[in-house]
């Protein structure tokens, strides 16, 4: 314990609402390697958290920002272990409190909400269980009737329609929003002071994230709760956070309220992290993406630790050799940084290049086919069958009459949340899945009557490059034989080849001697394009490709993925639910909905004058930075239907703000409304 | 890099060293004969000395035969027919189950069938009728019992391939014109192989345990050739008068089979670490 903290254990807490819910002082935190090397995960973290605030804790994957929350909780896995540092929770310091002590406090005075509502539930239990569970733990002597009667109670104020029949049913029949819900009515089931929320939207979909957001603020309005946000996500975390801390290689870089934070962020991570975020308000032609990658924390840089990725750094001897202390500069902020300063007007002075590439040279003419069509998808189709209760089969239609066109070094974007049929799509472009009906036509030649050595010819001018860098290379290969294997099916291996596409996306050839367990999310990534650039492919389909990855990996990812296509000419379809993405990277947007394209436009029309409800929905729900509150009104209502057993007429009537009873007896057309070349299918879509 | 074993490890190959020292360095002595008979000595104790001198360390057996040279031998036997009969097993198994779990649909219908049909029939009642009609020998033993425990290979297998080749590499190396040959080859293959090596050392003890009831029914090894589960069978008759007879085959069957079922067990333990990291 410092020095700090026992004195103010010593000294008697004056007034009682001064202070802070949650204090931690010092924080570090270690890790023992399997070969006994201690490796410091957080260092010296400091922050408070005050009554009925929201913090937001920020960072990349490795940060530490989970393990720092997990830390107040009790719940540091084996072989983590605090060295030094407190945790007080109103006043009580935690870091010395048993194993029993600390179960008191948990769930009752600081409750906890993971990232995945699916694995947070147990699906053995009913969910009025579960929560009754909860109440139970902290609450022996409450009777049966009075719990159940507070479960109801609970799971009516986190906005689950029914809560008397839900109370006892299990989690399968629960949608993810739902159990989300559920997970939130746990945690505020004994009215805890302090929540902890770790990415608690991040596996939900954007229009679900805005709801379960809503109901987070509503129950914390109720019972005055604290919370602590932790989330890679900018754009959240400045709606719904009042105060901010960034976390990098296991530090807080830079604290501040939110506002001010977004306005002039003062560390260089930060200034770099808030530009290279794609903005829903502009397109630029290249995204502002920080060097390299997060560090090793066994090989951390001595000196301060992002001055490798420093745009400011610039090898100065200071930033190399001594690491900055989080230092106060003015009212309720704090960076560590030496030359914290220099920040505003590197800033500036990006925005303005950024400006001036916007206004003085339109953006740059890319090597462009010859607008000839390179993919064209015609009404096609995919039905699953799928197996009920004894004999009962129904239906499950993934794709209606989905067409396309695609002209060459063009790329189009396919939007659409979970469910809406865009992997099935891709799926069945690839013909890893057989389409029910319609054809692709690839190079002007149908794709569907190929067989055999055929087939397995022509599919190698359409690739694809996956969501997760980690399943998408075999761990037993070397990266050269990864990048190798489709040189080698087709029988036109060699060397330099393989050292050449490793060049092409920013790797040596040094790196394909090593496997891909040695190698970062977005190294991965980068490893999955060249191999699918190998057999020099005209369309690339990219299936959620960054979607895995960090803020400051992505647009790395992003911008190579721009000057591939500029140097190679390459076509690309681009799968994605982030809306933001696809407006930097796309010509053209579709946007799915159970299975069929509702909208399908340029991306300039799609997000200036978006035509039908749901896109509108779409591009309302997503968070960004100093644009609250949002178009509460455009916002989709409740849950995606069951897509086994659609609603009648137009599929997106329940959830639409619009919908009239026209709309539950005709389903709208895919047709133009406006100008050429718009397709919206909405009864009411806007001109 | 490492160079500690789990404390696991270690018992499991101490105890599959006093195997191997018994099967592979005790013949290599100069040890009696395991099949020259000597009534005089007949029955004698472990240590045992006959009036004319000689030393038994483990005794003899009804017969006067050297017990220690008969175990060893019967090691040899028992360690050889485990594994070939596992080599076939696993053979077979690995194939058919990469091939229901890759291709799926009818072809995995019949082989998972199969399977179901395998395992419903007794597998001892099986043997039986097998060695009754064909007759036997060594290396009918070795390949009746590998035909007949292939099904663990083949679910596993399967298993592991239904579940590998959604992965994305597998779908990426399709997308790049593989054909199902090269990727069973190339990434099914590697990847299930360490596996079935936790399966295969899991099923050695099974089978040697399998052999020794089917030498103890007299349907296994035929004399004079000796097994372990045979001596234990000629045991039994003298176990108040010598009843090392029936406990020393009954204690090297224990050692080989513990031993084996620990090195799985060990194996299983650092592929999961694997996995995690």
């Amino acid at each position: 314990m410092t020095d700090a903290a026992i004195a103010a254990e010593a000294t008697p807490t004056t007034a009682l609402d001064r202070v802070p819910v949650l204090s931690v002082h010092n924080l570090c935190i270690e890790v023992k390697t399997p070969d006994g090397e201690r490796v410091e995960l957080v260092r010296d973290v400091s922050f408070d958290v005050n009554e009925h605030e929201v913090l937001g804790l920020v960072g990349e994957s490795g940060s530490g920002k989970s393990l720092t929350m997990l830390a107040v909780l009790g719940l540091l896995g084996s072989g983590l272990r605090i060295v030094s540092g407190s945790i007080r929770l109103r006043g009580q310091e935690i870091t010395n409190l048993s194993f029993h002590e600390m179960q008191k406090i948990r769930g009752k005075a600081v409750s906890i909400i993971f990232q995945d509502p699916l694995t947070t539930l147990n699906p053995v239990l009913r969910v009025g269980k579960q929560v009754a569970e909860a109440i139970r733990l902290h609450n022996p002597d409450k009777g049966e009737a009075e719990i159940k009667a507070r479960v109801i109670e609970l799971l009516s104020l986190v906005g689950i329609p029914n809560p008397e029949r839900r109370y006892s049913q299990f989690p399968n029949e629960f949608s993810g929003g739902m159990r989300q819900r559920v997970v939130i009515a746990m945690a505020m089931a004994n009215e805890p002071d302090l929540l902890i929320a770790d990415e608690p939207t991040t596996a939900l979909d954007v229009t679900i994230q805005a709801q379960v957001m809503e109901v987070l603020a509503e129950v914390r309005a109720r019972t005055g709760a604290a919370m602590v946000l932790i989330t890679h996500d900018l754009g959240l975390v400045s709606e719904y956070a009042d105060r901010l801390a960034v976390m990098y290689s296991g530090r807080i870089v830079e604290q501040a309220p939110s506002a001010e934070l977004f306005a002039s962020p003062r560390h260089p991570y930060t200034a770099g992290l808030i530009a290279s975020l794609p903005q829903l308000e502009r397109k630029v032609e290249t995204l502002y993406s920080i060097p390299g990658f997060v560090p090793d924390p066994r090989k951390r840089p001595t000196g301060c630790a992002f001055a490798p990725r420093c745009a400011i750094a610039n090898g100065r001897p200071l930033c190399l050799s001594q690491s900055p202390d989080l230092e106060s500069i003015g009212a309720n902020r704090a960076v560590a940084c030496h030359y914290s300063a220099e920040t505003a007007a590197w800033s500036t002075a990006y925005q303005a290049k950024l400006e001036n590439v916007a206004t003085e040279t339109p953006l740059p003419v890319r090597k462009q086919g010859d607008g000839t069509t390179v993919l064209r998808a015609s009404n096609l189709s995919k039905v699953f069958t799928v197996r009920g209760k004894g004999l009962q089969r129904s239906k499950l239609y993934a794709l209606r009459n989905v067409s396309f066109d695609l002209k060459a070094g063009k790329t189009l974007g396919i939007v659409g949340e979970s469910g809406s049929g865009k992997s099935t799509l891709a799926r069945v472009l690839l013909r890893l899945a057989e389409a029910g009906g319609g054809e692709v036509y690839l190079n002007g030649s149908p794709l569907f009557s190929l067989r055999g050595r055929e087939l397995r010819q022509r599919r190698r001018d359409l690739q694809v490059v996956f969501q997760d860098p980690y399943s998408s290379l075999d761990p037993r290969m070397k990266i050269h034989d990864v990048i190798a294997e489709p040189l080698r099916i087709a029988g036109s291996y060699s060397a330099e080849r393989v050292n050449q596409l490793l060049e092409h996306v920013g790797l040596t050839a040094a790196a394909g001697q090593r496997r891909s367990p040695e190698f970062s999310g977005g190294q991965r990534q980068r490893i999955a394009i060249a191999r699918s650039l190998a057999l020099n492919p005209d369309v690339l389909i990219l299936d959620e490709a960054v979607s895995a990855l960090d803020v400051s990996i992505q647009a790395q990812i992003i911008n190579l993925l721009k000057k591939l296509q500029q140097d190679l000419g390459l076509t690309y379809v681009f799968i994605s639910h982030d809306l933001s993405v696809v407006r930097h990277i796309c010509d053209e947007i579709a946007v799915m909905y159970l299975g069929r394209v509702i909208e399908y436009a340029s991306t300039e029309a799609v997000f200036s004058t978006p035509a039908h409800p749901y896109t509108r929905g779409l591009l309302a729900a997503i968070p960004r930075i100093g644009m609250w509150p949002h178009g509460k009104g455009l916002l989709a209502r409740g849950d995606l239907p069951n897509p086994m057993k659609p609603p009648s007429g137009c599929a997106f009537r329940t959830r639409c703000p619009m919908a009239t009873a026209l709309c539950a007896e005709n389903e709208p057309v895919l047709s133009d409304h406006a100008e050429t070349s718009h397709l919206s299918a909405c009864h009411f879509a806007l001109a | 890099m490492k160079a500690r074993f789990s404390p696991l490890q270690t018992i499991a190959i101490l105890l599959l060293a006093v195997m191997a020292v018994l099967v592979i360095v005790v013949p290599l002595l100069p040890i009696y004969d395991p099949y020259g008979q000597n009534l005089s000595d007949s029955l004698l104790p472990i240590g045992g000395r006959s009036f004319n001198g000689h030393f038994y360390l483990l005794g003899t057996d009804t017969l006067g035969r050297d017990m220690l040279s008969r175990l060893a031998l019967a090691g040899q036997v028992s360690t050889l027919i485990g594994l070939s009969a596992v080599a076939v097993s696993l053979v077979i198994g690995v194939t058919l189950g990469l091939i229901a779990g890759y291709f799926r649909g009818p072809i995995e219908a019949i082989i998972m069938g199969l399977a179901d049909l395998q395992l419903s029939i007794p597998r001892v009642l099986l043997l039986i009728a097998v060695t009754a009609i064909v007759g036997p020998s060594v290396a009918g033993l070795a390949i009746i019992l590998g035909v007949t425990s292939w099904v663990s290979y083949g679910r596993v297998a399967r298993g592991m391939t239904l579940s590998l080749r959604e992965r994305e590499f597998i779908l990426s190396a399709r997308v790049q014109g593989a054909s199902a040959v090269w990727n069973i080859r190339q990434h099914l293959l590697p990847n299930v192989l360490p596996q079935m090596l936790i399966v295969a050392s899991y099923e050695f003890g099974m089978i040697i345990v399998l052999e020794a009831s089917l030498s103890y029914l007299g349907l296994g090894v035929q004399p004079p050739l000796p097994s372990w589960g045979m001596m234990v069978a000629e045991g039994q008759n003298y176990l108040a008068l010598a009843p090392h007879l029936a406990i020393m085959p009954s204690i090297a069957l224990f050692i080989l089979v513990i031993g084996f079922q620990f090195l799985s067990q060990a194996f299983t333990k650092e592929n999961d670490l694997e996995m995690v990291a």
